[in-house]
């Protein structure tokens, strides 16, 4: 119940972020939702139930998102699942300065990870302008658009795990 | 065996789950121009939600703008600000309804002056959300079920838009003229100067980068581009875009310029994509709704 409720707002957020940036006009600051869940899977699920949603998120992710190779956010989310999950015995995430500390580092880590597996994995990647400086200048920008969604995101499942399985223990607060 | 995989249960899970997308990764990475079953299955799982989604937005946009504002304003301001409000809002309505009309009435022109191009018309209802690719990408609400195959040109009465992409049966996904991945043959119009238009995937503005072995005529700024139709792809004088400057950079044995395109990709919303080109342009337009499309 839990894990298709985070898999249906996730659908939902990734389906609701395209048309809201349109209609705004900013399109160039999309927030890399599905990061901030991930880093919350990993904080406060099962390792086998987190990898799944973080498998299931990510390929969502490579859906909407067009312009990089299937493959690598599912990639992407399944690795910060693991290393939230490895931090979560050692660290504890309380309030919203907490949740944008997280995000923020780990959306630096995510875009680090992004070039890594390009220039592995995606043929012509960068042959013609952007590629590695593009991903690399866009890191901090992205990072800072990501942190204050970390406080949504993180509120917004808190309250999600609270319905879903009546437990008042919270991540976030 | 059932012992091994009980005590290493946790390994196993972590290795499939790096393992997976690493897999599928390496195969759309090393030919991202074909389309797989994979991507077509998330292209049906997402395009119908997020077409929805832009829907609703737009539906919640047009009411708030609409009506929403305008009661609000009412409520503040009795009577005689009402009655103005609601002026107000006849008038931005008749606006709006103006503007729809020249842009309809621009797309009509667009198709009678290019008869012999086959169109089916599709609405934008995504875009690119990597922010890494800015909009390079967007998805079309038509797909192989209405005759829609990859390659196919998309073009507005602005100009040429890119190629379709990726398809599946309700949607297509279009590759912009400014991807670097996209190459169009063009011609510099009256000059006979023709090359290749590469995109630059800027993520400052929507740039492209002609390339050319040598000029015939002297190019100046302003210069128009339209397809040349040699690459078999793009029909022959589609508008392409414009150079913006004319500091020539020589790379190999080719000169490059800058191009800015002719269509402003931020407000796309309706497209036309190129089913056809016939040999003989379809009789004149009699009704004005019947633009030459197949849709």
């Amino acid at each position: 119940m839990r894990a298709l409720a985070i898999i249906l707002a996730g659908f939902f957020l990734l389906a609701l972020e395209s048309p809201l940036l349109h209609e705004l006009n900013v399109q160039q600051y999309a927030p890399d939702i599905v990061l901030v869940m991930a880093i919350y899977i990993g904080l406060t699920s099962s390792f086998g139930v987190g990898l799944l949603l973080a498998v299931t998120l990510g390929l969502l992710k490579d859906g909407f998102a067009f312009g990089t190779p299937i493959g690598m956010y599912a990639e992407i989310t399944v690795v910060a699942t693991m290393v939230a999950y490895r931090l979560s015995r050692r660290l504890v995430v309380r309030g919203p300065v907490g949740a944008m500390l997280v995000s923020l580092v780990f959306s630096i880590g995510a875009s680090l990870l992004e070039l890594v597996l390009s220039l592995v994995f995606v043929r012509n990647f960068g042959s013609n302008g952007g590629g590695a400086g593009l991903i690399l200048g866009s890191m901090i920008p992205q990072a800072l658009v990501t942190a204050p969604f970390g406080i949504v995101v993180f509120w917004l499942l808190d309250r999600l795990d609270a319905l879903t399985t009546r437990n008042s223990d919270s991540v976030f607060m | 065996m059932g012992d091994f995989l009980a005590r290493h249960r946790s390994a196993l899970f972590a290795f499939l789950a790096l393992v997976v997308p690493l897999f599928l990764l390496y195969v759309h990475g090393r030919s991202p121009r074909k389309t797989t079953v994979f991507e077509v299955v998330l292209m049906d799982v997402t395009g119908p939600v997020q077409g929805a989604a832009g829907k609703v937005l737009r539906g919640i946009n047009d009411l708030w703008e609409g009506y929403i504002a305008l009661v609000d304003l009412a409520e503040d301001n009795e009577k005689l600000r009402g009655e103005i409000e609601t002026l107000e809002a006849r008038a931005n309505r008749v606006e709006q309804v103006e503007l729809e009309n020249a842009k309809l009435r621009q797309m009509l022109n667009f198709v009678k002056k290019r008869r012999e191009l086959v169109t089916a018309g599709a609405h934008v209802i995504g875009k690119d959300v990597s922010s890494y690719t800015r909009v390079v990408r967007i998805a079309l609400d038509i797909g192989g079920d209405h005759g829609i195959t990859e390659g196919m040109p998309v073009i507005n009465s602005h100009g040429l838009v890119g190629r379709i992409h990726r398809i599946s049966g309700s949607f297509a996904e279009v590759l912009l003229v400014v991807d670097a991945r996209s190459t169009v043959s063009v011609v510099v119009r009256d000059k006979g100067v023709t090359g290749t238009l590469e995109g630059t995937n800027s993520p400052y503005s929507y740039t492209a980068r002609m390339l050319y072995l040598h000029r015939a005529n002297p190019l100046v700024e302003g210069d128009v581009l339209v397809t040349s139709g040699h690459d078999k792809v793009f029909p022959p004088g589609i508008t392409v875009g414009t150079i913006k400057s004319l500091q020539e950079r020589q790379r190999d044995v080719e000169y490059e310029l800058e191009v800015r395109p002719s269509v402003n990709f931020s407000v796309l919303d309706t497209v036309y994509v190129v089913i056809d080109v016939l040999d003989e342009p379809a009789p004149p337009l009699k009704d004005t709704t019947a633009a030459g499309g197949a849709r």
